[in-house]
């Protein structure tokens, strides 16, 4: 028995999977009920093949701020959100970062990765990003050899991938799995270059010992201490808590965190343990819908998505010819995209930067999104992204200034576009006390700001 | 073996002391961003006595009278990742080091000899001079007993002051609470993210951004009057209670509000860019980490906080980037010369209030004896440093011995983490260590 798809219910659902609803994908919802928008939300034969930004001709490269726009961008236009917003998911859990790995070009590889993986068995999540090159060289797992075993990544593996601190596992095991997981190297295809493309096993640098892991022993490899891993209940469990806290927010109740344990330890698979999640009663108790403080990156996806934000496309431009393109338009006088470094000024300027969590253990939770840097951070932001809307011809920027002088009017039209059906008085008396009479931009900029930092838009 | 002095700019020679400017329902007033009922009430009774206007900082305010009470200043340096003690402060005369290290191990003209016994990394020359000069403790064995070898659960004690707190509270935020009659979110600022060692019990202290940019300075106000108007409706009364995380989302921005208001001015970007170049045009390798080369900048703006009359009582900054299981040759050095260089720096733009200000380091393990072939994996006992005119220079605790080691072949704990948080706050600031780290044994003597 799913939840009633009442419209606050699907809406919240939306935010929650899939980067938030237009009011016609939440009456979709309303009419198809919980259960069957869930199927449809993780269909992937409506899924689009994600490409990359063009690089800099003669060059393998590209900015941050490229791989980040590209991220965003490809949330934005897919017709399948919910699928890439696991994907931010896992890159989260797997929280890789360019201030070690350096090259955008390699955690773009682990993005589309974890994209296509990510929905599938988790054991395949686990071997794949053993061999992945930006997780080689974020942990070290690259310079582990025989005889010199390096204990980053096996640690963070059991600690933050799998199984939780200290949940099952000892140190021995820590010591036990790096010796397994000796011998990786990254690949340089071309040979001249300094690209890195593939992950290899070096046969002269495996630990062929015997050794003892989770009570079991054997000449153990990388592959066989994951296969060892997923059979844990522990992993089940840990899992199935992650995925919980990231999308409900909350500390689930034991008896919801040991069914959605049971589910995912059945086969190991990601979307009938995201299925089991948002079809379940408890994903729509009170505490859960006021239970999440949105990431920044997420608040900026919901807000291009739902005020119809154009973003260059990467694939066609690099930054720079994006940038020339821009000011040409701008001089012309002709319409034109947001200015190119839009989205990775603005998440940065609310604290967060895509590929550069700012540890392993990925993004902020919650309150940690609350501290006097980060509010006054979106407060900040949420004037820059005022001044991206304002566009007399944009249909959207149209609406808005047309409902300046109806405060009731404004502050639904913004609310849904945020995908929020609900919202308090006091919200809806801030909005109304923004306008200013004879000037619309300030009203919207100002009407924006307000409702982009309201508690309402604040919480996913 | 020489002690480089380093090319400092001036820009903070002839600091002037700015006047602060503090809103009446600001500085005192602030809800933390986590909340809670204390915090709540007062601001509910401030808000009702506030006129609203800015007033000027005058002396009879409850943070004046804490600085009149002696305030000492603590700045507390986080060495993000785990300090590798064993080749910062070195043994250099022991075998057992050589063999622990091996190819690891630091040569003699990489060492600068403090005494017969041990040698600091060269790359600290202001460090040795301190040494000399009597301002530099170094403490040995610092650790938590039967700790983890987790960054996350290791950093998490360390905030809280012990293995066993029974709470989400921070060491800092409770030693202020002791040190401070009324204490107020302003009591600590942390540069960056708010460190939770300053979590209070129903407060919790500021977090600024690096590069000092907020919200509701004079030309913010005079552009966006629709957002002043629209937030004194949005942020309204604070609900006393209420502690959902929308109202937090409320109080959040009501802080801001009230820390803008304080401080608005206070840092100067020209300083901090200056401290920036501290670091000159360094060569990092490829595929060698050292964190992100902000600490003489975020130093930088500690200094501006200090010297433009804030009344803050503790900074918390991040170094990160420590964390050296791979390529240690290449990171620590460049690691350990960021670290020496911010403090310099840092010092000379204190002038006269440097003799206010005591730095203590903290880290949240030592890193394992053995060399791993490029680095070292996690440890448990480390070294840390507390630095200043104030401090009582010279080794404490006793050094981890050398020939026996724990049960993951990690350095012995000779000095429990509540006897080095409980001796630094009750020296800084005079609170009784109980209050600050219960179960503290002997808490070390490191201030004069």
């Amino acid at each position: 028995m799913a939840p009633t798809a009442t419209p606050a219910n699907v809406a919240h659902l939306l935010r929650r999977a899939a980067f938030g609803g237009t009011p016609d994908e939440i009456q979709h919802g309303v009419d198809i009920g919980i259960d069957a928008l869930v199927d449809e939300l993780y269909d992937r034969s409506n899924a689009p093949v994600l490409g990359g930004p063009k690089t800099v001709p003669g060059t393998y490269n590209y900015g941050s701020g490229v791989l980040a726009h590209w991220f965003v961008r490809s949330c934005v236009a897919s017709p399948t959100p919910a699928i890439e917003r696991v994907m931010w998911f896992w890159s989260g859990h797997f929280a890789t970062s360019l201030v070690k790995v350096d090259t955008p070009d390699l955690l773009h590889h682990q993005f589309l990765t974890l994209r296509h993986l990510g929905l599938g068995r988790f054991d395949d999540i686990l071997k794949a990003i053993t061999r992945d090159p930006a997780m080689n060289v974020w942990l070290d797992l690259w310079l582990s050899a025989v005889g010199n075993p390096n204990e980053n990544f096996a640690r963070e593996l059991l600690e933050l991938f799998s199984m939780g601190e200290g949940n099952g596992y000892t140190q021995a095991d820590v010591v036990a799995a790096a010796r397994a997981f000796t011998g990786y190297g990254i690949e340089d295809l071309e040979g001249t270059s300094s690209r890195p493309v593939g992950v290899t096993l070096e046969r002269a640098r495996h630990d062929y010992g015997e050794k003892t892991f989770l009570g079991n022993t054997g000449s153990f490899d990388g592959d066989d201490i994951i296969d060892l891993i997923v059979k844990r209940r522990e992993c089940h469990e840990f899992i199935a808590g992650r995925f919980w806290q990231r999308f409900a927010g909350t500390t689930p109740r034991p008896e919801v965190l040991a069914e959605l344990a049971d589910v995912f330890g059945s086969n190991l698979r990601i979307d009938e343990l995201l299925r089991a999640m948002l079809i379940h009663d408890a994903f729509y108790e009170d505490d859960v819908k006021e239970g999440l403080i949105s990431q920044p990156v997420e608040l900026v996806i919901r807000t291009v998505r739902g005020f119809d934000l154009e973003l260059f496309d990467e694939a066609a431009f690099t930054m720079e010819e994006a940038s020339d393109r821009h000011d040409a338009d701008v001089e012309a006088g002709n319409r034109t995209f947001l200015f190119p470094w839009a989205v990775s000024s603005w998440t940065q300027a609310m604290s967060q930067e895509i590929g550069y969590p700012p540890n392993v253990a990925g993004w902020p939770h919650n309150e940690s999104w609350l501290d006097s840097n980060r509010a006054a951070g979106r407060l900040l932001a949420s004037i820059e992204i005022g001044w991206g809307l304002i566009d007399d011809e944009h249909p959207v920027a149209a609406r808005l200034f047309d409902l300046s002088d109806n405060p009731g009017a404004l502050t639904a039209e913004l609310m849904s576009r945020f995908g929020v059906v609900e919202w308090s008085k006091q919200t809806e008396a801030a909005i109304a006390a923004a306008y200013q009479r004879d000037d619309p931009y300030q009203t919207l900029i100002s009407s924006f700001a307000v409702a982009f930092t309201s508690p309402e838009v604040t919480l996913a | 073996m020489n002690h480089h002095p380093l090319v400092l700019p001036d820009a903070h020679r002839d600091s002037r002391r700015r006047f602060l400017k503090l809103g009446s329902a600001g500085l005192l007033a602030g809800a933390s961003a986590l909340g809670g009922a204390r915090a709540i009430e007062r601001l509910a009774q401030l808000d009702a006595g506030a006129d609203g206007d800015t007033v000027a900082y005058l002396p009879g305010t409850q943070l004046d009278q804490a600085i009149a009470e002696a305030g000492l200043i603590l700045v507390v340096i986080e060495l993000d990742g785990g300090l590798d003690g064993f080749n910062t402060i070195v043994p250099y005369q022991e075998g057992a080091y050589r063999d622990l290290r091996e190819a690891g191990a630091l040569g003699d003209d990489e060492l600068i000899a403090l005494d017969d016994t041990y040698a600091i990394n060269a790359t600290m020359p202001n460090l040795a001079r301190r040494w000399d000069e009597g301002d530099l403790a170094i403490v040995h064995g610092v650790g938590i007993e039967d700790n983890s070898l987790s960054h996350f659960t290791s950093v998490d004690m360390w905030n809280r002051g012990s293995a066993e707190s029974p709470d989400e509270t921070g060491w800092i935020a409770r030693a202020l609470e002791g040190a401070v009659t009324d204490v107020d979110p302003l009591a600590g600022v942390s540069i960056g993210y708010l460190s939770p060692a300053m979590y209070g019990d129903g407060w919790s202290a500021v977090a600024l951004p690096d590069d000092g940019a907020l919200p509701w300075s004079a030309s913010f106000v005079e552009r966006h009057p629709g957002i002043v108007a629209a937030y004194q409706q949005m942020l309204g009364a604070p609900a006393s209670g209420d502690m959902s995380l929308g109202q937090q989302v409320r109080n959040s921005q009501q802080l801001v509000r009230s820390v803008a208001d304080s401080i608005g001015g206070v840092t100067d970007p020209e300083s901090v860019m200056a401290a920036a170049d501290l670091l000159g045009d360094r060569e990092v390798p490829d595929d060698v980490w050292v964190g992100d080369g902000l600490l003489p900048a975020r130093l930088s703006m500690v200094a501006d906080l200090i010297t433009g009359g804030l009344p803050t009582r503790a900074y918390h900054v991040v170094h990160g980037g420590f964390d050296t299981h791979a390529s240690q040759k290449a990171a620590l050095p460049l690691l350990l010369t960021e670290l020496d260089a911010a403090i310099e720096g840092f010092h000379q733009a204190l002038g006269d209030d440097a003799d206010r200000v005591v730095i203590a380091t903290r880290s949240e393990f030592g890193r394992r004896p053995d060399w791993n072939g490029s680095g070292t994996d996690h440890g448990s006992a480390g070294v840390q440093f507390v630095i200043g005119p104030r401090v009582v220079g010279g080794h404490h605790g006793e050094p981890s011995p050398l020939d026996r080691f724990d049960r993951d072949l990690n350095f012995l704990v000779t000095t429990d983490v509540r006897d080095y948080l409980g001796g630094l706050t009750h020296g800084t600031f005079g609170v009784d260590p109980e209050l600050v780290v219960p179960g503290a044994r002997t808490p070390l003597d490191l201030i004069a």
